[in-house]
């Protein structure tokens, strides 16, 4: 729990570096956590590859974000 | 003949007297046999030094280096061992080298998240250690057998070779090896030069995704070596074996001297931090404090070991005093 909201604060938003904080964001990032559970079990997928999804979420969003907002040297 | 004030400098230095004054109060308190709480304590700690030398390879990265998903790679190398070992000797090596070479490959992920996707490492690793945490459960869920370790590989683990136990052993090959590679490789030199500052190690010509991707390989590979180690020690493997394993490897890190924002790496540090980290629990208990101050009395010595360790030598009145008559 303790760096699963570490996760909803990234996938928020806020900048890792600091300097950008989306408290409204975190809150989405926490619910976009949770939803996902809930639409696993809508497509009666198994509660184990809830972890996976939600590090495939993460990687996707902060990796796109990332590429995005800082363009490689 | 070195004086204080120089041994001091060490980054070791505080962790190792901390150990020396916790035992002390072991030996004072225990009314039970003396050796053996050594023995028990170092085999605990001989684990967390493991996780431990690995870890200090991924924050000696610097900016922000860290590992998260040790644990989950050390469930899943538990329930490998357990779950993949036959009675025959050569399929015991084959664990290891099966829990190594997935460390491994999993320490590549880590290493191609934080260099190419440029994703910061603790979001980066902690999202692949999600990815683990569902393939644990599947290969939980797959074997059905048992999820009891073999007898081979459990003797083996906890033989003794010289009177030291077989982790412990690992620690001193493992502990050797590391040093070897930090302080004698250039892959050492350039994982500190990347550590320290990635701009001059840029400009000076060292390849900087290479060092950071070798870093967490071997992060993964002794994660892997520890989850294999310890379930063959328990016995059995859980879905949470290894979870007290993801901070503690951190602290042992920065307890045993090493810089958090990178540039450092000592193994001896790293040793004597895991084992002040393993000796505290052990004191707390045995000196009888009430269950609800001993994280109190926990959390306020590492507090004064790391105070102690940072505060230059010339600004402390007892290194001061220690200083002028050694």
């Amino acid at each position: 729990m303790t760096l699963l909201s570490v996760a909803a604060v990234v996938l928020g938003g806020s900048a890792f570096s600091g300097g950008v904080v989306s408290p409204v964001g975190a809150v989405f990032g926490a619910l976009t956590l949770v939803l996902v559970g809930t639409l696993l079990s809508l497509f009666e997928v198994d509660g184990m590859f809830l972890p996976m999804v939600q590090g495939f979420l993460l990687l996707g969003v902060v990796g796109v974000r990332t590429l995005l907002v800082r363009r490689p040297q | 003949m070195i004086s204080v004030a120089e041994l001091q400098k060490r980054p070791w230095f505080w962790p190792a007297v901390s150990c020396v004054v916790l035992f002390a109060i072991i030996l004072l308190f225990s009314p039970v046999l003396r050796y053996s709480i050594l023995t028990a304590n170092l085999a605990a700690a001989s684990f967390l030094a493991l996780v431990g030398f690995g870890q200090m390879f991924a924050v000696a990265t610097g900016e922000g280096g860290i590992d998260l998903s040790v644990p989950f790679v050390m469930n899943f190398c538990a329930f490998l061992a357990v779950q993949l070992v036959d009675q025959s000797l050569s399929s015991i090596l084959l664990v290891f080298i099966l829990g190594v070479g997935f460390g491994m490959a999993i320490g590549l992920v880590n290493g191609l998240v934080v260099v190419s996707f440029r994703i910061p490492p603790i979001i980066g690793t902690l999202a692949v250690g999600y990815i683990v945490l569902t393939l644990v459960q599947l290969l939980s869920a797959q074997g059905g057998a048992s999820t009891f370790a073999a007898r081979d590989l459990t003797n083996f683990v906890r033989a003794s070779i010289f009177g030291a136990s077989v982790p412990f052993v690992f620690v001193l090959v493992v502990g050797a090896l590391a040093a070897l590679l930090i302080n004698r490789t250039s892959f050492g030199r350039s994982l500190l030069a990347v550590g320290q500052s990635r701009q001059a190690a840029y400009l000076s010509g060292i390849k900087i995704a290479p060092t950071i991707i070798g870093a967490y390989i071997i992060s993964g590979a002794l994660a892997g070596l520890c989850g294999v180690l310890l379930a063959a020690s328990v016995g059995s493997a859980d879905l949470e074996l290894g979870n007290p394993y993801l901070l503690a490897s951190v602290g042992a890190v920065v307890l045993g001297g090493n810089n958090i924002s990178g540039g450092m790496a000592t193994v001896g540090g790293t040793v004597a931090g895991a084992i002040l980290l393993t000796l505290l629990v052990a004191t707390v208990t045995v000196v009888g404090l009430p269950l609800e101050f001993q994280n109190i009395v926990r959390g306020v010595i590492i507090t004064l070991v790391l105070v102690l360790a940072n505060v230059p030598a010339h600004r402390q009145p007892l290194m001061r005093f220690l200083g002028r008559t050694a």
